[in-house]
């Protein structure tokens, strides 16, 4: 397993956010994370790259449980894409992108040529290449999150857990973030991707995980979603159909059970 | 790359402008010393010989240039600390006195004034450290070291002193004018001593920064730091300490000299952006070339105390900075 976490339960200042969820991630598979708004998806993704402290549980990343490994061992085998982040200074993307060699480097390592090939071709990746040195503070709302997901992947690690990358993205960027996202799952990467939109999520996915007021209430392949599952977590009626061999979900207008 | 090369650019720029002003520092003072006479004294004194001009000697290298390069030390101690302060903290308006460092050490001055205790020096640096660790209990809970709440605790603690302060000046009497113009900061009494304590501490607050600059990068860059391996909370701890005490050790020496460590920052990161690896090198040049330009004009306008000089300049520049960025 890339990643396993057993009977995990995390809160804030003793508010449980989390609770009792266990969720086993293969190596080359991406999985969704559906829900609705608070059900504690960010959480979860902090709290399987070590930023959040455990109320119960374990975590097992790669074999070694994460409470044994160092920060920086930890952001050597997984990086998190945060949600939809705003720059406020003039950093430019070379700069931001080469952050995620920072676990890479010792103390007063210095970047090397690898480093810079290795932040080039991830702005290649997420097809910003020749953006090296625009300012971050100046990009669109979708190009800082593709500058982000670029930062992400010049960490290298084995396992990717995105929270909504899409989320500011016009619907060919969302393509194209999508399949690099597979493309990185032929690789043999493990993803872990939070998601608003269900169609993408049924497009993409290997297995689809519902949150539900921090509890996993249901963990399935894309074509076992169905109309009523969708009904008990966004709490609205959905229909569900295929068309061309794709799951399709749509929620029904004013229909509020 | 091309802000590699405009670093390049710049540093040489800043740098000679440095070479410059302490060149003029040497030069120009009450006592009118001709340049060649200048240069007769420090050729005498390179090529081991005693006698000659003995005013000369002494005035050159007993007066000026221990001066210049104390003022050149503060002014880039004070701006490596203040780049440190505004990247870490996430504020702009952070410098290096925003954990009561600076009311501190006005204080413990203040103190030895009015009561005649001698040891300014001393009790000003016990003071700084007193009002860091108060700043320090406060701003600090248990677990966790929050930004605002430390900013908050300097001006809480700050403002407390400044009351201490004035009451200190009310008891002084006749000591008052001396309370004040210690307040403003001057290097009148710089000596080859303080020059060298100061040499220590800039070189202290460059290293400081600059070994942590990729950590400084990335919390300033609004990224969750930990998510790259940071140890967000050992790197604020060891940090917002070390700039605190470079600052104690400075301000404790020459008086409180405002502007130059919130101006410098935030001018070279106006030119070459917030990448603190070259953010504190240039601001160390950048706030030595200030310092000893402000030096000089303050001598140059008859000993004005040179914390009026750095705030007529900076105060300025700063409202300059403020328009162009709304």
């Amino acid at each position: 397993m890339a990643l396993s976490a057993k009977n995990l339960s995390v809160g804030y200042g003793g508010r449980p956010v989390l609770r009792h969820l266990d969720l086993e991630l293969a190596p080359g598979r991406l999985v969704a994370l559906l829900g609705p708004n608070g059900c504690g998806k960010s959480t979860l993704l902090a709290a399987l790259c070590g930023l959040l402290p455990l109320q119960e549980g374990s975590i097992v990343i790669d074999g070694a449980p994460l409470a044994s490994l160092s920060r920086l061992a930890l952001a050597r085998k997984v990086a998190l894409v945060p949600q939809a982040s705003a720059f406020t200074l003039p950093f430019s993307v070379d700069e931001v992108v080469l952050m995620g060699r920072y676990p890479h480097l010792g103390r007063f390592g210095r970047l090397g040529p690898e480093d810079r090939a290795i932040a080039a071709e991830a702005l290649k990746a997420v097809g910003l290449e020749g953006f090296g040195t625009r300012l971050v503070n100046a990009l669109s709302g979708g190009e800082v999150q593709r500058v982000t997901l670029a930062r992400a992947l010049a960490q290298k690690t084995g396992t990717l857990l995105l929270d909504e990358p899409t989320s500011a993205l016009d619907p060919g960027h969302v393509v194209d973030v999508m399949a690099l996202l597979e493309r990185l799952r032929e690789d043999g990467k493990s993803l872990v991707v939070a998601l608003h939109d269900v169609n993408v999520a049924l497009a993409s996915a290997d297995a689809v995980a519902f949150l539900k007021e921090g509890s996993l209430i249901r963990l399935c392949r894309p074509d076992e979603v169905d109309g009523e599952l969708l009904r008990e977590v966004y709490g609205v009626e959905w229909r569900v159909g295929r068309w061309q061999g794709q799951a399709v979900a749509l929620p029904k207008r004013g229909v509020r059970s | 790359m091309r802000r590699s090369r405009l670093f390049l650019l710049l540093l040489i720029l800043v740098g000679s402008i440095l070479a410059l002003s302490l060149g003029l520092s040497v030069l120009v003072g009450d006592l009118k010393l001709s340049p060649e006479e200048v240069a007769q004294a420090l050729k005498a004194r390179l090529a081991g010989q005693t006698g000659g001009d003995a005013v000369a000697d002494a005035v050159v290298w007993q007066v000026r240039i221990p001066r210049a390069l104390a003022a050149a030390f503060v002014g880039a101690a004070l701006s490596c600390c203040g780049a440190v302060f505004q990247g870490l903290l996430l504020n702009p308006l952070a410098e290096p006195y925003t954990m009561g460092v600076a009311s501190g050490a006005a204080f413990g001055a203040a103190l030895s004034i009015t009561f005649g205790l001698g040891a300014i020096t001393p009790l000003a640096f016990a003071g700084s450290l007193l009002s860091l660790g108060l700043v320090w209990l406060l701003g600090r809970r248990t677990d966790f070291i929050e930004p605002t709440r430390l900013i908050l605790a300097g001006v809480i603690v700050s403002s407390i002193l400044s009351a201490g302060i004035t009451l200190l000046q009310v008891l002084a009497g006749q000591q008052v004018a001396a309370i004040v113009l210690w307040l403003l900061g001057s290097f009148t009494r710089a000596d080859w001593a303080m020059a060298r304590w100061t040499f220590l501490a800039s070189l202290a607050a460059l290293f400081l920064g600059l070994s942590r600059h990729r950590e400084l990068d990335i919390i300033a860059s609004g990224g969750r730091a930990a998510a790259f391996g940071v140890d967000e909370e050992r790197l604020r701890l060891f940090l917002l300490a070390g700039a605190s005490l470079v600052t104690a050790a400075v301000v404790s020496a020459c008086g409180v000299i405002g502007f130059v460590g919130l101006v410098v920052p935030h001018l070279v990161r106006l030119l070459l952006g917030p990448s603190h690896g070259r953010l504190l090198v240039l601001s160390w040049f950048g706030g030595a070339a200030l310092m000893v330009g402000a030096d000089l004009t303050a001598r140059l306008l008859g000993e004005l105390p040179i914390g009026v000089v750095t705030a007529l300049v900076g105060g300025p520049v700063f409202c300059l900075l403020l328009w162009r960025r709304c």
